[in-house]
């Protein structure tokens, strides 16, 4: 069954279109899980997380897209990962650059600007700065792991790390957000 | 105003690299999710079976004649406490199950008030949470036409404060859909609305219904007011300009107001469940239990349980922000902070890397917490100003209150 059957089934709540979600992608959402979560949680929370997220599936099935279906995965599970780290208390870590004036985002339409902006900046990146961020700031992997995975050292990872940080805030800066502290 | 850039990335609409998995027990994942979705039907008699038990435990406490709640009640305190596995609730919402409930009994009443309107519903209160910033309100639907699964109503708030009537602009424009649950009771249903706005103590908030859509009718409207603003930028040429600039261009072509009528047009001629307006009032008491107020060095603040207000920041000099922080008697210090204001206060022992919590939100100077913190509990309040001058963070400090057996 490809993902755009298991999305239809999904809609038609068939359990087995879920069961066929799962085995496909149980490793890749507790892995999202397991990163954000690193030793923190044990095992059996990871699978309580992972579970979650396919019942979020399951539940909002009529607002997938098969397209989309690994992606929304990838945010269920780490939207859940942090939610369940923060009501433990547990410190995840924060990277902040300051909006230019101190004035609370009551805009939808300001909300709404810098997630497009966001995008736009993000999709016009060279691939290996955006490949380096998403792994850090989305999937919270450690340079370590990204060196491993990108097949670089890690004091090449980190340099690289550092140089796309710097021109995403360049960006932002350039539409008018994230003055450097 | 700071932005986490973790946060931006939950903004991320492209597609994801691969990552090395790793191996997980694929069938207890399963067996745990298969169980959960046959079970979803005993668990919530579950949860509403608890609810009746604490209620009548909590009547029998405050000694009034023990009274059975109405569904309509026992259902608002579902509703309250379902937030956690409900994702279509926002996350800002407190975070109150059966250990913290009881902090907010004290402002929480069963009550009827009928909204007026078109006589294809029947609406009416079936119970609120309210404090000086804070609203929670149950409501309950007779309808005689079967309302669909994922069915939304559309509420609009005003507050009404000295005869005068002043439109509540929600979060996010338009969105603050609520949705609606089927009741237990044939043709019944429920749905809730959740605001927070500074000092409504002996304020009227007025609620009016709109229409009840599906879900797939308020994705279509969410993308046609994002084709229309986009429409807006491109006249602007919004990729050439700052967004200062941008916000300036909204202000002064009133988009606020276009985007609320092209909303009410398209409500107007757009596919609806049922068709209709229904409006009540709410009277806000002008006492609430269970708040502190303080002032000192020209800053007020006001505590109730699921939030604190913090007048006086006005007056900060430009290039300065302000930030409240309050320390309860267990220690938890509930604050919001960047890295750097973060660091500050950790390495001047105001709080540690593990007892924080954030604010769940702040709109409109009322910082709402992620779950109760009932008053009894805050040892301190204190408001910090940051700055950043040549020689990296400067911070000064205003204790505006200490309770008394911490002095």
């Amino acid at each position: 069954m490809d993902d755009k059957k298991i999305v239809c089934q999904l809609k038609k709540k068939k359990e087995k279109a879920l069961s066929v979600l799962v085995d496909r992608y149980s490793a890749y959402v507790s892995t999202v899980v397991r990163n954000i979560a690193g030793n923190r949680l044990t095992e059996s929370d990871i699978e309580e997380i992972s579970a979650d997220v396919f019942i979020i599936i399951w539940r909002n099935a009529d607002k997938l897209r098969s397209e989309s279906l690994r992606s929304y995965l990838a945010a269920v599970a780490r939207n859940l990962s942090i939610d369940r780290l923060r009501k433990l208390h547990i410190t995840i870590p924060i990277d902040e650059i300051e909006i230019y004036d101190n004035t609370d985002i009551e805009f939808n339409a300001e909300q709404h600007d810098l997630a497009d902006v966001f995008n736009a900046i993000i999709d016009k990146m060279e691939q290996r700065d955006r490949e380096i961020l998403l792994r850090h700031y989305f999937y919270y992997q450690k340079i370590p792991q990204i060196a491993l995975e990108m097949n670089m050292s890690q004091s090449a990872c980190k340099t690289a790390l550092h140089r796309a940080r710097n021109k995403l805030k360049k960006k932002l800066k350039e539409r008018g957000y994230g003055n450097e502290n | 105003m700071k932005i986490n850039l973790y946060d931006i990335f939950s903004d991320y609409k492209g597609d994801l690299p691969d990552i090395s998995e790793e191996n997980c027990n694929n069938e207890n994942i399963n067996r745990i999710v298969m169980q959960r979705i046959k079970k979803k039907t005993v668990i919530r008699k579950k949860s509403r079976i608890a609810i009746i038990s604490i209620a009548a435990a909590l009547t029998a406490l405050s000694g009034i004649t023990a009274v059975a709640y109405s569904e309509g009640f026992i259902h608002f305190k579902n509703i309250l406490q379902r937030t956690e596995n409900n994702p279509s609730i926002s996350r800002d919402l407190p975070l109150v199950n059966d250990n913290n409930i009881s902090s907010m009994e004290q402002n929480i009443s069963e009550n009827h008030i009928v909204f007026t309107g078109d006589d294809n519903l029947k609406i009416s209160t079936a119970g609120m949470y309210c404090d000086n910033n804070t609203l929670m309100i149950a409501a309950e639907i007779i309808s005689d036409t079967e309302i669909p699964e994922n069915s939304l109503i559309i509420p609009y708030f005003s507050k009404i404060e000295n005869g005068l009537e002043t439109p509540l602009l929600n979060k996010s424009g338009f969105g603050m859909t609520s949705q609606i649950y089927k009741g237990d009771t044939p043709n019944t249903y429920y749905t809730s609305f959740y605001i927070t706005e500074k000092d409504m103590a002996g304020c009227t908030i007025k609620i009016q219904l709109e229409n009840i859509i599906s879900d797939s009718t308020y994705d279509e409207i969410q993308s046609a007011i994002i084709e229309e603003q986009n429409k807006w930028r491109e006249d602007f040429d919004f990729e050439n300009h700052t967004v200062q600039e941008w916000k300036a261009y909204w202000k002064a072509n009133d988009f606020d107001s276009r985007t609320y009528d092209f909303i009410s047009d398209y409500l107007e001629n757009c596919n609806k469940i049922l068709s209709g307006s229904w409006t009540a009032e709410i009277k806000i008491p002008e006492n609430i239990v269970d708040t502190i107020t303080a002032e000192k060095d020209g800053f007020k603040v006001t505590a109730d349980t699921l939030s604190l207000t913090l007048d006086g920041t006005a007056s900060i000099s430009e290039g300065k922000f302000a930030v409240p922080v309050i320390t309860m008697k267990d220690d938890t210090v509930v604050l919001t902070a960047g890295t750097n204001e973060l660091e500050y206060f950790i390495d001047n022992g105001i709080c540690t890397d593990t007892n924080y919590e954030y604010f769940a939100s702040v709109f409109s100077n009322v910082y709402s917490y992620k779950l109760p913190h009932p008053v009894e509990n805050i040892a301190d309040i204190t408001v910090y100003i940051f700055g950043y001058g040549e020689n990296g963070i400067e911070a000064e400090s205003h204790n505006i209150y200490k309770s008394e057996d911490t002095k």
